[in-house]
């Protein structure tokens, strides 16, 4: 286990460098002067170019390059070119916004979803598990960002369960209503995988021994047959966790929640370099990390997977 | 491999046929991928649906000019060019310019369903070229592009949309590239998984005891094996790329004004969500119908042609 680890992060250091690449590579060809921006249109010409020659974007690509991953590796990052706040300090107070807003709506997603699972998988081609079907699927193709609107036009305006968008002053009634938008793709997904598991699981021997021996259904489902479905979630959410990430992104800026999405979002359509740069690296590998983790926690749920 | 009932029209030779019949030798009559495709959408009602529903839309974006009753970019006179809502003039209202929603929606489609089709077009062009390759030369061809594939897909898609969007500039054609872009690492890491299983299979040996050269021989024997997984991976891949492309417009980074695209037209209303409703509203349910069918028609696909990711 301990050398599977190892053998995947030393796998991820390609990757990440790769990422990183790219990424400067593509933040260099955005059109537009950030030296000029940081001092408006109506600075002079020699203004922008002396502080060019101090941000040091008249240096060659590649000494541009380490510099910033030298900073993105440190932690010493700079300050916002729109807004002169500095990137480190945003990060720390809107991390565990976000990271609040992604527990909770895993939370949501992993109990409603095998929830429904199991539901529509215990009504087998009935109603039910047709219209649970047909609405997780409908769940997968609505855009979130208009799943989120109609959230708020609902519980917002109309029923006024909410006072407003926004985190208010950060309890948690106000991530209720975000994290349940941004849980809904990933319990759809739970509750499909969970039931199409869920019929496999109870068709097994043992299952037939626990009905026989008298055992109540209920008893049957939650000890017997749940247990086995956790491998199933635990890859749905591996499978998915890029829209996850998507999703928070686009929740964060329609709820105008103060997290790392909202700030990646707005740094890159503002073509805030300094901001940009590390928080697309920042991003892409705690994905590269999520993943590997998610691996890892299949060897732990499921002893009979081994890694060689 | 041997369906009784084979459709006449399917057992043709597009290039989809299972097995190697290539020379002379027609005993063993296959079907096509695009046959068992057909099939089963035939015998599923809720599939015949999603497929009208596609089929439908896609008439209504060919023929938006002679449909639409208004013309999108205009703001019509009688409404003051305010937000006013459905009536029997504008049946689904007008935005706060005073343009008839319901038309600037049939255009929109234009917008939706070319990105949609095209974008994934260029995805499995490129995707099969480079998975072909990497899965059956292998080498530093493979250890390339399968780097390559690991490191787009380290990005969550959104995010590399929206750098992709930003350095090439925002527009329509950016959407086509940017979108073609984040789909074809999925389709080639699939494609030389399958190049990879299929390169020792016998028919596959046989040809090349026969003299095949590899060109012929990944066209004519390795794709058709993988072709199946690629209709169904196109189809959800298709209603990806409609949300994919009105998130980008959502943001502004896709189709400009004045050409009308539903994720813009969302955020049009976004503002006035409680005061004009329907010019948020009735895009976002455009969106959702298209993308439910897509995902619902692939569903079926899946079960059909793909039974190894049944149920996911």
């Amino acid at each position: 286990m301990t050398v599977y680890i190892l053998k995947r992060l030393l796998q991820a250091i390609p990757v990440i460098f790769g990422v990183s690449v790219i990424t400067f590579i593509l933040m260099i060809l955005v059109p537009g002067d950030p030296a000029q921006k940081l001092l408006g249109q109506r600075a002079s010409p020699e203004a922008v170019d002396e502080l060019r020659a101090r941000l040091g974007l008249n240096d060659p690509p590649v000494r541009q390059y380490l510099r910033i991953m030298g900073d993105v590796v440190t932690g010493d990052l700079g300050r916002s070119v729109i807004t002169r706040e500095s990137v480190a300090e945003e990060i720390r107070n809107r991390f565990p916004v976000t990271l609040k807003l992604a527990l909770l709506a895993m939370t949501f997603s992993t109990v409603i979803g095998v929830a429904v699972g199991i539901i529509a998988a215990l009504n087998q081609n009935g109603f039910l598990d047709r219209f649970l079907m047909f609405l997780t699927l409908t769940g997968i193709s609505v855009p979130i960002f208009w799943y989120a609107l109609i959230a708020i036009l609902i519980v917002v305006f109309q029923l006024r369960w909410v006072p407003q968008t926004g985190i208010g002053d950060g309890s948690l009634r106000y991530f209720l209503l975000p994290a349940f938008v941004l849980g809904t793709r990933a319990a759809a997904f739970i509750a499909r995988i969970t039931r199409s598991n869920m019929l496999e699981v109870i068709r097994q021997d043992y299952i037939r021994t626990a009905n026989a021996k008298g055992l109540s259904k209920a008893t049957v489902t939650v000890k017997h047959a749940m247990r086995n479905i956790l491998i199933p979630v635990v890859t749905v959410i591996g499978l998915d966790l890029a829209s996850f990430i998507d999703g928070a992104f686009l929740t964060e800026f329609v709820f105008n929640i103060p997290g790392m999405g909202r700030y990646a979002l707005d740094s890159l359509l503002d073509r805030d370099l300094p901001v940009m740069i590390p928080l697309v690296i920042y991003t892409a590998t705690l994905y590269i990390a999520a993943n590997l983790l998610v691996d890892v926690l299949y060897g732990v749920i499921d002893p009979r997977i081994r890694y060689d | 491999m041997t369906v009784s009932s084979v459709n006449p029209t399917a057992g043709g030779s597009d290039g989809g046929n299972y097995g190697a019949n290539n020379g002379g030798d027609e005993a063993v009559k296959g079907i096509s991928a695009w046959g068992i495709a057909w099939q089963r959408i035939r015998g599923d009602p809720g599939a015949i649906l999603a497929a009208s529903a596609i089929l439908l839309l896609i008439l209504v974006a060919i023929f938006a000019p002679q449909l639409a009753p208004w013309d999108p970019t205009r703001p019509d006179r009688a409404v003051n060019f305010r937000a006013s809502p459905p009536s029997a003039e504008h049946w689904l209202g007008t935005d706060r310019a005073g343009r008839d929603v319901l038309s600037r929606l049939i255009y929109g489609a234009r917008v939706s369903l070319g990105v949609g089709f095209g974008s994934q077009l260029l995805s499995l062009v490129f995707g099969v070229i480079f998975g072909l390759m990497a899965g059956y030369f292998g080498g530093w061809i493979d250890n390339l592009i399968s780097r390559l594939i690991e490191i787009l897909q380290a990005f969550p898609s959104l995010l590399l949309l929206i750098v992709l969007s930003v350095t090439i500039g925002p527009g329509l054609v950016t959407a086509y590239i940017a979108l073609g872009i984040v789909g074809w690492a999925g389709v080639a890491r699939l494609v030389r998984g399958e190049a990879l299983k299929l390169k020792h299979s016998d028919y596959v040996e046989g040809a090349r005891a026969l003299g095949s050269r590899a060109p012929r021989l990944l066209f004519k024997h390795v794709f058709p094996g993988v072709m199946p997984s690629l209709i169904v991976i196109y189809s959800i891949g298709v209603g990806g790329a409609i949300i994919g492309e009105a998130t980008l417009s959502f943001l502004g980074l896709g189709v400009q004004p004045p050409t009308p695209s539903w994720g813009q037209m969302i955020a049009d209303g976004q503002s006035y969500l409680t005061t004009a409703w329907w010019m948020s509203v009735y895009p976002g349910i455009a969106i959702a119908v298209v993308v439910l069918a897509f995902n619902f028609l692939g569903d079926v696909l899946r079960d059909a042609l793909d039974p190894r990711m049944r149920g996911l």
